[in-house]
């Protein structure tokens, strides 16, 4: 008995004790009591539904109208008494503005100021601020002081020169304005301080510290401190004596190293002072953040994943605290419009969306987080989930990637949405995985109107399972002199290569694989056949990629690849190579005819901008038999959606004119969008030196009724999509490289690729 | 036997079993389709390519394979204890090669630009695309055997040291010369180990694939797309249904291929 009981004590303490941990369990991710670290939301490692929908309290975030007429910000703050002040340019860049809100940017004062070419201003904690110039010229070098009440002064910085810069000589790359004391950073990248005291009009720069050796990029008050945006971080300078502060290692370690585009002042992360000395509150694309000098712990107040800055291509201007309630951020989108977005803490929201959407991608792009983002905005109760294969940080291939989804597919597991660019679409759909969206593609087109001759070319048998929201295509662009070119491959390339006349290059020398992209990109429509492939066809566009790459004798290394060097052309997405980075080489008279890619609206008013330059036109590469598009970010409803609902509901918003406009690269396939993009290019101009080293340059503007008709019957008339098949296109560049580069025999190239699809297409 | 049997249940028989079901199932909507998966598998061009090349790769490779390695366990066996330590070392290196190196080690032989074609240069004769033609068979089977050679030696060796010294000893005092000391003693008293070297060396003949995938990708030179490129590529179609089929397929002929080699062993 006494055996019995001793058993029976054993295994009540034992449940005792695992009821104990259980119960001491939800303790460790509970509401955090310790003091300043209360503001929890949720934590920064992901961001999940909440099955039991529990915890509540969330910040929100409202997009506010920016001042009606300042459409470039120079510098914006939040001052003492808790206003914000703002000064910027109109759209014309003309008049200079100065707009106060005393209701966190919810409205504006605005009033204008004495005109002056400024590139940034340095607001201080009581309104006052410095406006800076491009500091290039002698006459140029004047700060512009204007004080609280609006009265303005002038003091003239002396500069010294900086070696290396030839007849830029100096210029102010940032400032800092506060306590009364001016900072600036100079092209030296050094630290100065601006003598402004009595009623001296010259403010020479002292060097203010030499406590940093490495390049200071730019400069922010912080609460009597300076913010030293450096190459190797975030670094803290007393604003009195120019020494350090004492480092604060978590808070350096989570602020790292920061990305800044010296030109305009925007960060990939903005720090900020909270109420009391010692509290940091910083935003990046992962959220909004809240650090207490000396603590361990960085805490995540708002998850990015579910904001606007989320996307990557935001930049940050400021990031205002008013209490721990409320912030608002300044910031670019990736178009370089000003945003003003206000966070407000909501203790009724769930703390995380009730629902979740999720969407596959192979890769991630620009376009997709801004599509994810515009959807969240318009449903704040959903959390939309990427799932992206091939992340960048690890080995993964695309095949690795597709096994996987294919796995969590088989397993149920698989995503509510698909974007379909890299992925087997013709598998999924002869599989049964991909649901009929062909009602909201009419619906839309309904509504807005479509590009329809893009949208229907994927409707089989009345049913349409893929919908591209996004296009562009390959085409030519030629001086006038020359004519038009057009007609098949071989035409083309016959017709480019009468062109060499002994008179100097015909072509921009691009790589390789730049001409490949172009030729599969226009071509591949015409060599696909339902048993494989057309090996004429196919023979006719490598002979013709290779007259074209061996006409001026160009070596590979001499040749223009694009890759990254702009948001167009990146290999990843298909997009190498544009048009018009092509055509600067005519315009600079350094070739007759350019080949590449039509990347959306931009690019041809880019286009158009150079005709208006040095006359030429532009039209489709090899249009003869087939005007092939390429489809981008293509969309797919997965037949086993989770919330099917909430799936079609994304689909839809994504091809209406609002899902659209967040969308900032290729053409768009709602009508609305395209004629808004048009309408609302914003003018730039672009120079570059010639062949004789004489400057030369162009103007960009929107696109006028007479040009947007003409794009538009060119968008009309493609019929055919590209041969969108990752194996095929990646046979084509690669065997094609080999042939181009003269490695490989025309047969033995056209033998590799035509054997190979074959094999891939019989199985 | 019962914790065998049960892992061996949950991680090879179930499956498998699932397997054979989807086979008789459609892909969309798991529809009983009968033989269809089958006769489709059957018609498949790249399924009769994959499983000639496989089957010529085996064919080719394991005679190859057991005749060089007995013949080298032949000679080792004649060897002193430390040198055979040195060659046994010798032989099995290749076996601890990582693949990743041995696929840049076939990069840097069996280039165009590479060291065989350099070499070949060096002796006047032409150059060979080695991973483009033909050839490319040869270089598979090369680097099977040399991969393979040294393991399967040692399997050998172990069935050699396995016959009786006496009755070697009893053949010679009656005169036997090697070749009827081979075929009347040695031969007979290992054919036991021999069924197990055939088997395994059959099976290490699938892995090669790795090699051949890493080198040339999905879609190598005709000759060395073998039936593993086929699956690998079916599933990354998610062709479920004809990946099931062709499994099935595969097992019965190799479940047959050792069926009837055990029957010969059993009847002799």
């Amino acid at each position: 008995m006494e055996r019995i009981m001793r058993k029976f004590k054993r295994i009540v303490s034992g449940l005792c004790m695992l009821l104990l941990s259980a119960l001491m369990l939800p303790g460790c991710g509970g509401p955090e009591g310790s003091e300043g670290e209360s503001y929890g939301t949720q934590r920064a490692e992901g961001t999940d539904i909440n099955p039991q929908g529990g915890a509540k309290g969330r910040f929100l975030e409202t997009e506010l109208a920016m001042p009606e007429h300042i459409s470039q910000v120079l510098g914006v703050r939040k001052c003492e008494d808790g206003s914000i002040v703002l000064f910027g340019y109109d759209e014309n860049q003309i008049t200079l503005y100065r707009a106060i809100s005393e209701n966190q940017g919810q409205d504006w004062v605005e009033t204008s100021l004495e005109f002056g070419v400024y590139r940034l201003a340095a607001v201080g904690e009581d309104g006052s601020a410095a406006l800076l110039g491009y500091g290039m010229s002698e006459d140029d070098r004047d700060v512009f002081l204007v004080d609280p009440e609006g009265k303005t002064s002038y003091v003239h910085l002396n500069m010294s020169e900086v070696s290396g810069y030839g007849e830029m000589s100096n210029q102010i790359l940032s400032a800092a304005y506060t306590a009364g004391k001016l900072f600036v950073v100079d092209l030296s990248q050094k630290i100065y301080e601006v003598d402004l005291t009595g009623s001296t009009t010259v403010g020479s720069m002292r060097e203010f510290t030499k406590a940093i050796a490495e390049d200071v990029h730019d400069i922010l008050p912080l609460n009597g401190r300076l913010a030293a945006l450096t190459s190797n971080g975030v670094r803290f300078l007393n604003t009195d004596d120019g020494t350090l502060c004492e480092e604060d290692e978590v808070l350096t370690q989570a602020l790292g190293v920061v990305e800044n585009n010296t030109d305009s002042a925007q960060f990939s992360v903005i720090p900020t002072a909270g109420g009391s000395g010692d509290e940091i509150y910083f935003a990046n694309h992962d959220g909004i953040f809240y650090h207490r000098n000396g603590a361990s712990t960085v805490e995540q107040l708002a998850n990015g994943e579910l904001l606007s800055i989320g996307d990557a291509s935001v930049t940050f201007r400021e990031l205002s605290w008013f209490d721990d309630e409320h912030f608002v951020i300044f910031a670019n989108d990736s178009l370089g419009n000003e945003r003003c977005y206000r966070y407000v803490f909501d203790a009724e929201a769930s703390a995380v969306p009730e629902k979740q959407l999720t969407v596959y991608a192979l890769e991630d792009s620009t376009v997709l987080q801004q599509l994810v983002g515009a959807f969240q905005k318009s449903h704040p109760d959903v959390f939309v989930k990427k799932n992206i294969g091939m992340t960048g940080d690890d080995s993964v291939t695309a095949e690795d990637a597709i096994k996987t989804l294919n796995t969590e597919i088989m397993a149920g597991n698989g995503p509510d949405v698909l974007v379909l660019d890299g992925l087997p679409a013709d598998s999924y759909i002869e599989k049964g995985i991909l649901a009929d969206i062909g009602d909201y593609v009419t619906a839309a087109d309904e509504a807005e109107g479509l590009f329809t001759n893009i949208t229907d070319a994927y409707r089989k048998d009345g049913a349409l399972y893929q919908v591209p929201l996004r296009f562009f295509f390959a085409g030519l662009e030629w001086d006038e002199e020359v004519g038009p070119i057009a007609g098949t491959p071989a035409q083309t390339a016959a017709r480019i290569e009468s062109l060499k006349d002994g008179n100097g290059p015909v072509l921009t020398p691009v790589s390789a694989e730049v001409f490949l992209y172009a030729f599969y990109d226009a071509c591949s429509a015409s060599f696909r056949t339902e048993s494989g492939i057309d090996e004429p066809a196919l023979g006719e566009s490598l002979k013709a990629a290779k007259t074209l790459y061996d006409l001026d004798g160009y070596e590979e290394s001499e040749r223009f690849s694009y890759g990254g060097f702009g948001p167009f052309m990146y290999q990843g997405q298909n997009i190498y190579g544009t048009i018009s980075q092509g055509s600067m080489g005519r315009i600079s008279g350094q070739a007759k005819v350019s080949v590449g890619t039509y990347s959306g609206v931009d690019e041809v008013c880019n286009l158009y901008g150079i005709e208006n330059s040095r006359a030429g036109s532009f039209g489709l590469l090899c249009g003869e038999e087939n005007r092939a598009f390429v489809p981008f970010l293509s969309l797919g409803l997965a037949s086993q959606a989770k919330d099917s609902e909430l799936a079609q509901s994304f689909i839809q918003m994504a091809l209406t004119a609002e899902g659209q406009s967040q969308m900032t690269v290729h053409f768009s396939v709602n009508r609305k969008a395209y004629e808004n993009e048009c309408r609302n290019v914003k003018p730039y101009s672009i120079s570059t030196s010639g062949a004789d080293g004489e400057s030369c340059g162009y103007e960009v503007k929107p696109l006028s009724e007479e040009q947007m008709q003409e794009l538009t019957a060119m968008l009309e008339s493609l019929n055919t999509p590209m041969w969108s098949d990752r194996v095929v296109q990646e046979l084509f560049i690669g065997e094609g490289v080999k042939y181009l580069q003269g490695q490989q025999s025309f047969e033995d190239t056209v033998s590799a690729i035509a054997k190979k699809v074959q094999l891939y297409v019989s199985e | 036997m019962l914790p065998g049997l049960l892992g061996i249940a949950v991680f090879y028989l179930i499956p498998f079993g699932d397997v054979v079901r989807r086979s008789f199932l459609q892909m969309s909507g798991e529809a009983f389709c009968g033989m269809d998966n089958y006769r489709t598998v059957f018609s498949n061009a790249a399924f009769r390519l994959a499983a000639k090349n496989t089957a010529r790769f085996v064919l080719v490779c394991l005679p190859l394979l057991l005749v060089l390695s007995l013949l080298l366990a032949l000679l080792a066996s004649r060897f002193s204890v430390r040198l055979l330590t040195v060659f046994k070392s010798a032989f099995l290196l290749p076996m601890a090669i990582p693949a990743a190196s041995v696929v840049l080690l076939w990069r840097l032989l069996f280039d165009v630009n590479g060291f065989v074609n350099g070499a070949l240069h060096g002796m006047g004769i032409s150059s060979v695309d080695w991973m483009n033609t033909g050839a490319a068979f040869a270089v598979l089977v090369f680097s099977y055997i040399w991969k393979n050679l040294g393991y399967t030696m040692i399997l050998w060796l172990a069935g050699l040291a396995s016959v009786p010294k006496e009755v070697y000893e009893a053949a010679a005092i009656d005169g036997a010369k090697s070749a009827a000391r081979f075929f009347k003693i040695t031969l007979p008293l290992i054919r036991p180990m021999i069924f197990t070297i055939v088997v395994i060396s059959l099976l290490n003949s699938f892995k090669v694939f790795r090699e051949a995938y890493l080198v040339s990708g999905n879609y190598p030179q005709e000759s060395i797309y073998l039936l593993q490129h086929l699956f690998n590529n079916w599933f990354l179609d998610l062709s479920v249904d004809k990946m099931a089929a062709g499994s099935v397929v595969l097992a019965l002929v190799i479940g047959l291929f050792v069926g009837i080699l055990a029957r010969c062993w059993e009847e002799r």
